[in-house]
């Protein structure tokens, strides 16, 4: 018998539109980028935009140099004021005032004050051993790191130019020593090209992986359950007097992949335009748009291939199944192949042309997620390429194939649920 | 021709032969009965006439066509697991079926308005399935099967858990396809519905055709052969007293019917019954019902009621 791709279009138009219809797609469209817009934006513009006063902490000098030096030292920042960091940087400085203590104050007394809340906290400074400073901070809240991180700063400038003054040095020399390192990582690619490295370069591989885990999960899940769901409503038999398993098969899968492209493609095309509006100057952040075209090509492909991969296995245990908690162990294994290339990422990212690392990406069931990890992390060869997604797609051939099979028969099993050495014979024999 | 002809067709599941080779030619037009116990063979018959199944062995021709040449358009099925996708709009419901049937997209709404108007759930086209009651639900299932007019019709158990009222609507709309030439295979147990409905019928037991033919012709044969009896303290009644005479006894407490053997005269089961003192209030010969004959042939001869 032919394939009727009639047929086909009419499973993929109806698995299609019953999903994008529904209002939980909308939702989870709509408020999953603002979500993650929040997770990723809220820690940067929460540390730029001022809570409430300045902390105001008192400065109890016992050494007689150091408190003068410390209300002085007034590091220069680190970062363009015009970057996010930067004014970050301003912000956290600009949340904190010194002051030194009145004359002869008590430090018990201080202490009873910082404990009723009459001052926010008190800087002690004494002589440590051989001539260190030793800084003491009391407080009733030591929890705030960037507080913690300007005291620091400052206590640090402090202490290495009064180092430099007892040596007896040229200011202008002292200078010169306390300026620090930067090390700034640039990235080579192939022929010779560098570009400036940023923290993007290894961010974009994990997140485009991350994608690929996520659509196969919640998309070939749907799958599964949407052939469970035809099972136990017993519509299938009637679907089945018109429709041949495969064509029922393929037309579901299309489908739930196409919503699946159609949600991914509305948050990607809502990060673009994010990133061109350029809110918060994020540009300054990377050098070039984060994901280059063949990362996207390759998403795409792997998203497509792996896709198909999995769900015809989604496809083949919901037909197997009578019930949710049936699936359950069916599909452990199955995700198995999907959670190994990520509990193995940062080794993976570490060594990306490691023997083993390059037969996760070659091998179809790790091959979606170690590939795209290993694209971000190195230039992988292009015959690796090409022999992954070759093998990719022979692989999701044969799987689909089988999955077809054990479908065909599995999905008018009622009852017992079918053993592995069942299934393998429906394979071989169907 | 033949609405549907079966040559040798056979399907086993495992060890089970479920259908053995099997002969049997459907005529076209009218309702043909497709009868038998459970688990006969009848649903994995029907299975493999929707395509659902592939036969192991022999041929099946639609119309004169071979099974795999036929298109879906021709063929409605009313499967006795009832089943709809339950968040579907019933309008989108349909469509999408009339669509898997080869209408095309404008044709399959028109049926689709058409056929809810005709079974008055015009108004309902807009809701989800499972928002509609049982009987409803039924009536939309009916309609997945007949709405493209197909030319062959398998219903089974179409009248289960209906009311009088759907009952005789589903009547009319089974007429109403007779009209128009459609041919119905009517699986269903309930033999009162074949005597008033089906011309002729086929017996499945056990994987075999075991009769068919003509439904008058069938309780003819059967019919001239058979006393129905109705009496009190019969108490010592057994298939064994009447086994010189009949060929078949059904003895309950009140009633009895006996098949004769072909020798035997209806007199004597009268006879005997007086003999053993049993107080007869009511002595006929009867016309087999299709009933009768459905557990008689499926029981191979001595069914006991009691």
């Amino acid at each position: 018998m032919r394939t009727d791709w009639g047929n086909v279009y009419a499973v993929i138009r109806r698995e299609f539109l019953e999903r994008v219809r529904k209002k939980s797609f909308l939702i989870t469209t709509l408020i999953t980028p603002v979500i993650f817009g929040a997770l990723m934006v809220l820690p940067g513009v929460l540390a730029v935009v001022q809570t409430g006063r300045p902390t105001e902490v008192l400065v109890v000098d016992k050494t007689g140099w150091a408190g003068p030096a410390v209300l002085a030292a007034a590091p220069a920042p680190r970062h363009a004021a015009a970057t996010l960091d930067g004014k970050a940087e301003r912000s956290a400085m600009g949340a904190l005032t010194l002051k030194p203590a009145p004359a002869g104050a008590d430090l018990e007394a201080i202490k009873r004050d910082i404990g009723d809340g009459k001052v926010d906290g008190a800087l002690l400074l004494e002589r440590g051993d051989q001539d260190q400073l030793k800084a003491t901070y009391l407080a009733q809240n030591i929890s705030n790191p960037q507080l913690f991180q300007t005291l620091d700063s400052r206590l640090n400038a402090a202490q290495v130019g009064h180092r430099l003054e007892t040596l007896g040095l040229d200011p202008t020399i002292a200078e010169k020593l306390k300026a620090r390192v930067n090390l700034e990582p640039v990235k080579v690619e192939k022929g010779g090209r560098t570009r400036k490295g940023s923290i993007m370069d290894f961010i974009v591989p994990i997140a485009l992986a991350l994608v690929i885990y996520m659509m196969i999960i919640m998309y070939g899940v749907a799958i599964m359950n949407g052939v469970l769901e035809e099972k136990s409503t017993k519509v299938v038999e009637v679907i089945l007097s018109a429709v041949r398993p495969f064509e029922l098969m393929l037309g579901k899968i299309v489908g739930i992949a196409s919503v699946g492209l159609l949600q991914y493609s509305i948050w990607f095309g809502v990060g673009t335009a994010l990133y061109l509006m350029n809110p918060l100057n994020f540009q300054s952040h990377m050098d070039g748009p984060p994901v280059k075209p063949l990362q996207l090509a390759l998403l795409v492909a792997y998203f497509l291939l792996g896709f198909v991969f999995y769900s015809s296995l989604y496809a083949a245990i919901g037909a197997c199944c009578t019930t949710q908690q049936e699936t359950q162990q069916w599909q452990t294994p199955v995700t198995f192949g999907l959670v190994i290339p990520f509990v193995l990422m940062m080794p993976t990212l570490m060594s990306p042309n490691a023997g083993w690392v390059v037969f996760l990406s070659l091998f179809p069931v790790t091959s979606p997620i170690t590939m795209l990890l290993r694209t971000g992390a190195v230039e992988v060869p292009l015959w690796q390429l090409g022999a992954s997604l070759g093998l990719l797609a022979l692989g999701t051939l044969a799987v689909a194939w089988a999955a077809a099979k054990v479908y065909r028969v599995g999905i008018l099993m009622t009852g017992k649920r079918p053993s592995i050495p069942e299934v393998l014979r429906w394979v071989r024999q169907a | 021709m033949h609405a549907l002809s079966y040559r040798g067709v056979a399907k086993s599941f495992g060890q089970v032969k479920a259908v053995k080779p099997l002969e049997l030619d459907i005529p076209g037009g009218g309702i043909f009965g497709l009868l038998g116990p459970n688990g006969a063979g009848k649903s994995t018959l029907i299975r493999m006439t929707m395509g659902i199944y592939l036969p192991d062995a022999g041929d099946i021709t639609v119309l004169g066509m071979p099974r795999t040449q036929v298109a879906s358009a021709m063929l409605g099925y009313l499967p006795e697991e009832r089943g709809l996708y339950a968040k579907m709009k019933v309008g989108e419901l349909l469509r999408f079926f009339g669509c898997l049937r080869g209408l095309h997209a404008a044709e399959a709404s028109r049926r689709a308005a058409e056929g809810l108007r005709r079974v008055g759930l015009e108004k309902w086209e807009q809701n989800k399935v499972d928002e509609l009651s049982k009987g409803m639900q039924q009536k939309v299932q009916l309609l997945v099967a007949l709405q493209h007019r197909p030319k062959i019709a398998i219903l089974d158990e179409p009248f289960s858990g209906l009311d009088p009222v759907n009952a005789e609507l589903f009547m009319e709309l089974l007429e109403e396809i007779l009209q128009e030439g459609t041919t119905v295979v009517l699986s269903t147990h309930q033999m009162e519905q074949v005597e008033k409905l089906c011309h002729s019928i086929a017996l499945i037991n056990q994987g075999e055709v075991v009769l068919q033919g003509d439904v008058a012709k069938i309780r003819r044969d059967y019919g001239a052969r058979a006393v129905k009896v109705e009496f009190s303290d019969g108490a010592s009644l057994t298939t064994e007293t009447f086994a010189d005479i009949a060929e078949q006894s059904l003895i309950h407490p009140n009633e009895a019917r006996f098949f004769l053997r072909p020798a035997a005269h209806a007199g004597k089961v009268l006879k005997r019954l007086l003999d053993m003192g049993v107080k007869v209030s009511r002595f006929e010969e009867a016309q087999a019902s299709m009933h009768d004959i459905f557990v008689k042939v499926v029981t191979g001869g001595n069914a006991h009621a009691n």
